[in-house]
């Protein structure tokens, strides 16, 4: 029996390799921004990679929101399968990528638990594509109360590559005072970058490509999160619990950004520097689009990093340039079938797609 | 025209009846023209309301379908469980022109800022934000919308009743008792003048008995 060597990059990015030439080109995009209806462009999905999830959607019925849980599940099943083809450290490393899903999961569980939402509502918002498979989110989700998910979290995060039941033990007080769910998901959110930080230490290239994407992943949270918060009145040692570490951005840098108050001051900022070209790109279009221009651009940004990271065929960048490249497909049929629901013409959803050179769509 | 007798006293009792409709019609159109003044601007600001909501409504589901495409429907409805809540209005009463008139106002603000809604914004993007600020501002247009909708099904209510009642006045009851009296007067004048005939023929006959009894004295 042949040994694949699951410990380095080789095998698992030819693999990976295969899985990108299997994604939507434009030629596949234009067809469906020129399909007449949603029936259409799910006839054309079902002769791609999503044929086994759209033939499920189809008997649950057409609606988008089904066709949304369907890409969901197509992108949990293929980061699901990446997993699989490595083994030790590499795996490790993509485990610190896929973990935002296991933070996202968690904090649905959490909101549906807080929200009195049925356990079947919450089940379905669940994007199992990191550590935590569905069957241990339902059984988070299946408790009778919140502190009841929160003790099991707490139990059962005690195996976790993250231990997420920490970060909320340690709010928990404050929680029960405030009543306030934001403290428990800032606490998670903190507690996810700094421990994804903790698991990329390595100095080799796979880790630090992990790395740079988490801190741009994590600068643009904190930029969001000050051009959201501008105008508002808030203490600076208030402003200071927004703050993610992880990032370029440092915690004085953060508490400045978050002490001005008008939108230039924040773009201009010089600790922002790295970012002014989508800033800019964002502020072109903030007349038409509002704060979403920024998001939107800073979006952009980052995939436009990740897809850069390819180019060395051997290192864990081949994965994370087809893990954005995937995000980004299934944003861009998103666009598509939502644009064509409310009646939007074929310009008009180009425009909302995520268009990018490097990309090649 | 309903029978009335012929008397005196009916003439009376109706020309004090046509003064009372028409000092009640006066009345009546001097509420509606008040009524009316209240109304045209209630017309134009349910209209502008109108307006603004819809424009509102077409914002919110556009950027909801774009929250939704961008960060995927699951969620947007992940981000909802957090942000569910209750919008509190308080409701008054007035008087315009004696009608009594529900006052809706807004118990507290249902525009939120993006740290009120529940979930943690560093989880959140901004486009699920800005999708919950158009919604938001759904909520308070419907609230001034009822308000000032109530206000216009009221007044107008009031105005159409108003106005019921002055035509009825003025086209029905007025010319009616207004026939009653010209009858009347009619008919009093026809016997006035066979009474003023009769008198005529006794005058006559008497003086004929006169003549004829001087006639056979002399």
């Amino acid at each position: 029996m042949v040994q694949v060597p699951l410990k380095d990059y080789g095998y698992a990015n030819a693999r990976v390799r295969a899985k990108t030439a299997r994604l939507l080109d434009a030629a596949a995009y234009g067809s469906m921004i020129e399909a007449k209806d949603e029936d259409e462009i799910l006839n054309l999905l079902e002769q791609t990679d999503y044929a086994p999830e759209i033939e499920e959607a189809i008997l649950e019925g057409k609606r988008p929101t089904i066709i949304d849980r369907a890409f969901n599940r197509n992108l949990a099943r293929n980061f699901r399968h990446i997993r699989e083809f490595v083994s030790g450290p590499p795996q490790d490393l993509l485990g610190a990528v896929l973990a935002r899903w296991d933070l996202y999961n968690l904090k649905s569980t959490l909101r549906g638990k807080r929200g009195l939402v049925p356990v079947s509502e919450i089940s379905r918002v669940f994007v199992p594509a990191g550590d935590l498979d569905l069957v241990t989110l339902e059984e988070i989700a299946s408790q009778p109360d919140i502190r009841s998910a929160i003790d099991l979290i707490v139990t059962f995060s005690t195996t976790w590559r993250i231990p997420y039941g920490r970060a909320l033990s340690r709010k928990m007080g404050e929680y029960l005072r405030e009543h306030d769910l934001s403290i428990l998901e800032r606490s998670l959110d903190s507690f996810h970058y700094q421990w994804v930080h903790g698991l990329i230490r390595g100095n080799d290239v796979n880790s630090q490509m992990v790395r740079k994407m988490i801190q741009i992943e994590v600068d643009i949270t904190n930029i969001i999160t000050a051009l959201r918060t501008r105008g508002l009145e808030m203490p600076q040692n208030q402003a200071v619990e927004f703050y993610l570490a992880g990032g370029a951005i440092g915690e004085s840098q953060f508490k400045y950004l978050m002490g001005l108050r008008e939108r230039e001051d924040i773009m201009h900022a010089s600790v922002l520097s790295a970012y002014r070209q989508p800033l800019q790109a964002g502020m072109n279009s903030y007349e038409e689009k509002g704060d979403v221009a920024f998001q939107d651009e800073l979006d952009r940004y980052l995939i436009r990093k990740c897809l850069g990271m390819n180019k060395d065929p051997l290192s864990i960048g081949v994965i994370i340039a087809y893990m954005w490249r995937k995000y980004m497909e299934l944003t861009n049929l998103r666009v598509i079938i939502r644009g064509k629901n409310i009646g939007l013409i074929g310009s008009q959803i180009k425009k909302e797609m995520i268009v990018l050179e490097a990309a090649g769509v | 025209m309903e029978q009335v007798n012929p008397t005196r006293s009916m003439l009376l009792r109706l020309k004090s009846q046509r003064s009372l409709a028409e000092q009640g019609m006066n009345l009546l159109k001097k509420k509606r023209d008040a009524l009316l003044r209240e109304f045209m601007p209630i017309i134009d600001e349910t209209l502008r309301l109108s307006l603004r909501l819809e424009r509102v409504t077409a914002d919110a589901q556009y950027e909801l379908a774009m929250a939704k495409a961008k960060d995927s429907g699951p969620v947007v409805r992940s981000a909802s469980f957090a942000s569910s809540g209750e919008a509190l209005v308080d409701i008054t009463g007035t008087h315009v022109m004696g009608v009594p008139i529900p006052v809706i106002t807004k118990g507290q603000s249902p525009l939120r800022n993006p740290l009120k809604r529940g979930y943690s914004i560093t989880g959140v993007s901004t486009r699920v934000d800005s999708a919950a600020d158009r919604f938001e501002e759904i909520i308070d247009v419907i609230i001034e919308s009822a308000d000032i909708e109530t206000r216009l099904k009221r007044l107008g209510e009031e105005l159409r009743k108003t106005n019921r009642r002055v035509n009825a006045l003025e086209n029905i009851v007025i010319p009616e008792v207004s026939a009653q009296i010209r009858f009347i007067e009619m008919s009093l004048e026809e016997r006035a003048r066979e009474d003023i005939f009769r008198l005529k023929k006794v005058k006559k006959t008497l003086e004929k008995k006169e003549a004829k009894r001087l006639a056979r004295l002399m």
